[in-house]
């Protein structure tokens, strides 16, 4: 056992070693690898980003990892990771960081409900009086007489921060509230339960969930430019501008270029 | 040896016995009658089919994948496989050749048979606690402890607090299997008194490799040899006339 | 002679790997608990920051306490025992003074600052123990704005311990004892379910089942002991979760009930194979002696066997409890995750170990180290269950 141990240490150490050499085997391309991290409702456009830049810049890997709004910032501050992303603006204590920000998108929150739910229009009042706890059962709001199951997102979510501050109930949340982690949890959790009412980045939507619209109007991306859909939020890119790689620049710059912006608008909303 | 049996009376009777473990053929076409109130012994080399045999008088060998019996054994004229197995261990009780005390207290040990079979009443159960104690010569030695572990006790009182254990059962017949190989001299003369003294109430059916402890306490014993009963009969005429070269043999020593 | 050598040679190398090896998963482990320790136990011993911190927006030029300060983007720090803050800047043309007082000893973060009542329109807090001075802009978006901050001070170890309300965003209201309650209570059901059930299995497994069916049944449940603890999560929340649902008629199967479901299946394997493996070490004897006395299988299996194997299936069973205190990702599917007491089986519930799960990634500051703090506590029951287990295996050694 403990010599098995060994050996895959061993191999470990030298595959360690040795794979920069191997990597390096091509010296007239210089490759550069920018590190992303962040909000897990940025990193599926990043994605796509990514997917697209390679053919732009081959030579340029773009790691992306999808851990949360909170830890982009903190790894754009700290330098873990030379891009980060979050789907929320910064919080005061963050904006002390001095990180540069650029925004790529912004994003409108569908609230959702099961496609078989008959109720199809919310006002912002009913949305804020369901998460608050005010209003408990469909039938108040035209549906069917059954309990609400009211599904939110983590504290210190972006996609939750965005929400609640544009509904108006800043950490009011009912406490009864079922909290997952992720667009995908909320969505599930929607998908499976006919009782049940959810927010997700409307870049995510799927058919699994029936988005409602907000005070009559719906949840699409021209509603956002046109500014009548007020549930949305920014995709933000957090770097420190002294410090990244040219490489790192031309990536942002393409970003928000008129390339960049046509991936965005496919899903989200551009931002020129 | 006709006369003989004909003037005791039968406790046990065995019939043409035969046992195979699997293929094994451990014991083989034995015969014999088990007289009430008497010592017996069972002598013979190792793994010649003593603890076997022992073992088919109160069926402990039913827990034996792949053991088989054929031939008839009564108890009281009652072939044995018709007696309920549980039954049957009330009535034949057993003492094992390395002392074997439950993990609990000297009074648990002694009354866990009859709180099995139903007895819930603690005044009957101090009574059979007592009594059992008394008649296994302990009572005096742990009678002010009988709260505390079984296994505090020394070698020989373990041995003796499992006597007592197969006693509270109240049985007709008590099989020993090798009960003093563990113990010192002293603690083996002890319980040899006590076998002698229990004769009065149980028939007692012990095996041992002492052939003077054979000599001492029985009143018949059986020579085993290889699965098969050489030699059976009264002690005394077996230690001093054996009919057998093998039997003449084993006793002086010269094998097994 | 020579070849002797070798084998020395070779001998003292190996060990030598192995012992630098071993050496490093203990520093490994060691360097691990530090870092957990030293986030967690900060928030108890220290306030946020000593000063106040000030940070401006689309403000060029400003000068705070009489030092000015140009395109400033990171903090500026003003002591507690400072007079006052003046900060002085320019505002569509008008040269603006801005003046506040500074109270230290204040019990609540509203009373430390005090503003003078005419820029009270401009003031807003966002979030607790923070301010926004948001100035009007012709251009939407370029609003000028200073944020100041106010350190969090010490957080009370009872107010940790024992606050039952967590809105550690917004609010900063750090009470974990609905959380503390929900591991317990998802323990606590998963041992009550779960561990009568793996003891009935392993008696049945170690005393009654032949050979061949025991080594099935046996082959079966380390089968359930190598799935992955996120498939009993995905199969609890796509069977399960509407099942109870359907059958109380809730709003939503997410709950309690979901949690110790899923919880007292995994316990199981843990549970039945030590206990089998104690009940195995019984001696035979103990079963021979216990069956000549006219004992059934079953009063043997109950009156002996098993308190004789006492200390393993203790220990069985407090493994399984630490095991149930440890899940992380099926809990996080299944129980709903509300940081609130349950008032009944439906009810939405949250663990410690979901609660660090699931914020971790998106916390920052005072909120994140409170997970570690959070760690810690799993951390000193892990260790204590431990504990019990260390003092029952002397007590065996002392008893055979
Ligand atoms: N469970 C078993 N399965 C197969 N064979 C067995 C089993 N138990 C005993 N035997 C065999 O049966 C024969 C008789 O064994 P037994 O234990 O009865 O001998 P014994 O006369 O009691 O010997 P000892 O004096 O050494 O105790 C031996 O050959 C032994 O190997
Ligand atoms: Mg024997």
């Amino acid at each position: 056992m403990k010599r098995l141990l060994v050996l895959i240490c061993a191999a470990a150490v030298l595959g360690l070693t040795a794979a920069p050499v191997f990597s390096g085997g091509s010296p007239e391309s210089e490759t550069y690898t920018i590190e992303v991290t962040g909000s897990t409702s940025v990193a599926p456009l990043m994605e796509q980003f990514a997917d697209a830049y390679r053919d732009v810049r081959p030579e340029v890997t773009i790691n992306i990892s999808g851990t949360g709004s909170g830890d982009g910032i903190t790894g754009a501050n700290t330098g873990v990771a030379e891009l980060g992303m979050s789907s929320r603006n910064l919080r005061s204590a963050e904006i002390g960081f001095g990180l540069d920000v650029l925004t790529v998108a912004v994003d409108a929150i569908a609230v959702v409900v099961h496609p078989d739910n008959p109720v199809s229009d919310l006002t912002v009042e009913q949305v804020r009086g369901i998460y608050t706890g005010e209003i408990t059962s469909w039938a108040e709001l035209g549906g069917d007489d059954s309990q609400i199951s009211v599904v939110s997102r983590e504290p210190g979510s972006g996609t939750r921060g965005a929400f609640e501050g544009a509904v108006g109930f800043v950490d009011e949340l009912l406490a009864g509230a079922i909290e997952f982690d992720g667009t995908g949890g909320v969505r599930a959790a929607v998908a499976g339960n006919s009782q049940a009412i959810g927010y997700i980045s409307l870049g995510s939507m799927n058919p699994e969930v029936k988005a409602v619209s907000v005070n009559g109007v719906e949840a699409k991306a021209e509603r956002v430019v046109d500014g009548s859909y007020a549930v949305a939020r920014p995709f933000l890119i957090l770097y420190r501008e002294a410090q990244i790689d040219p490489e790192t620049k031309t990536f942002l710059d393409w970003m928000v270029s008129a390339e960049g912006q046509a991936i965005v608008s496919q899903n989200y909303v551009p931002v020129q | 040896m006709e006369q003989i049996l004909q003037m005791t009376q039968e406790k046990i009777t065995i019939r043409d016995l035969n046992l195979f473990y699997g293929d094994f053929h451990a014991l083989k076409h034995i015969n014999m009658d088990i007289p009430n109130q008497e010592i017996t012994a069972l002598i013979g080399p190792s793994g010649c089919g003593k603890s076997t045999f022992i073992r088919v008088l109160n069926r402990m060998n039913d827990l034996i994948d792949g053991c088989s019996t054929t031939g008839a054994v009564t108890l009281d004229g009652t072939d044995i496989s018709r007696i309920d197995v549980t039954e049957l261990r009330t009535r034949v009780g057993m003492v094992f050749q390395n002392p074997n005390p439950f993990p609990m207290s000297i009074r648990h040990n002694v009354e866990y048979g009859p709180r099995m079979q139903g007895i819930r009443n603690r005044h009957r159960l101090s009574e059979i606690l007592e009594n059992s104690l008394i008649k296994a010569a302990l009572w005096d030695e742990v009678k002010d402890r009988l709260n505390k572990s079984a296994l505090s006790l020394s070698g020989g009182q373990q041995q003796r607090l499992c006597i007592a254990r197969a006693i509270a059962m109240e049985p007709e017949v008590i099989l020993m299997d090798e009960p003093t190989s563990a113990l010192d001299p002293i603690a083996t003369k002890k319980i040899e008194e006590l076998i002698r003294d229990l004769k009065q109430e149980y028939t007692i059916v012990i095996v041992t490799h002492s052939m003077s402890q054979a000599g001492r306490i029985s009143d018949r014993t059986a020579f085993f040899l290889l699965g098969e009963v050489k030699e059976y009969g009264r002690t005394a005429d077996l230690f001093e006339r054996p009919e057998h070269d093998e039997t003449q043999q084993y006793i002086q020593g010269h094998f097994g | 002679m020579r070849n002797r050598h070798r084998r020395i040679q070779i001998d003292s190398a190996v060990r030598i790997i192995f012992q630098a090896v071993s050496y490093l998963s203990v520093i490994a482990l060691i360097a691990m608990l530090g870092f957990v320790f030293y986030q967690g136990i900060r928030p108890f011993t220290a306030p946020t920051a000593d000063q106040i911190q000030i940070v401006p927006e689309h403000i060029p030029q400003l000068t705070v306490n009489g030092r000015m300060y140009e395109n400033r983007r990171s903090f500026i720090d003003i002591p507690m025992d400072a007079e006052g803050i003046t900060i002085e800047f320019e505002h569509q043309g008008e040269h603006l003074v801005v003046n506040a007082g500074i109270d230290p000893s204040g019990d609540t973060w509203e009373e430390i600052i005090t503003f003078p009542p005419e820029l009270h329109q401009y003031i807003t807090s966002p979030e607790a123990y923070m301010y926004t001075i948001i100035l009007p802009s012709a251009v939407a978006g370029l609003e000028q704005r200073i944020h100041i901050q106010i350190p969090e001070p010490r957080q009370q170890v009872s107010a940790f311990l024992l606050g039952s309300e967590w809105r550690p965003v917004y609010r900063k209201l750090y009470g974990i004892l609905p959380m503390i309650a929900a591991t317990l209570l998802t323990t606590a059901g998963a041992v009550l379910l779960g561990v009568p059930l793996a003891l009935l299995s392993s008696v049945l497994i170690a005393e009654f089942l032949g050979r061949r069916s025991a080594s099935l049944v046996r082959s079966a449940v380390d089968l359930l002991a190598g799935i992955p603890s996120v498939v009993y999560g995905f199969f609890g929340l796509m069977m399960l979760v509407p099942l109870i649902q359907r059958i109380f008629g809730s709003s939503s199967g997410s709950s309690l009930l979901a949690a110790v479901a899923v919880l007292s299946v995994m316990i199981l394997p843990t549970v039945i194979s030590i206990t089998v493996t104690s009940l195995k070490a019984v001696p035979a004897a103990y079963r021979e002696a216990s069956l000549a006395l006219g004992a059934t299988p079953l009063q043997t299996a109950w009156r002996v066997v098993f308190p004789a194997a006492r200390s393993g299936i203790t220990a069985s069973v407090i493994l399984g409890t630490a095991r149930a205190v440890g899940e992380t990702m099926a809990v996080m599917l299944v129980a709903g995750n509300s940081p609130q007491f349950p008032s009944s089986l439906t009810d939405s519930v949250r663990t410690m170990t979901a609660t660090i799960a699931l914020e971790m990634g998106y916390s920052s500051g005072r909120h994140n180290e409170l997970l570690f703090s959070i760690g810690i506590i799993l951390f000193v029951i892990i260790i204590a269950l431990n504990a019990i287990i260390m003092k029952l295996k002397t007590n065996m050694q002392e008893v055979s």
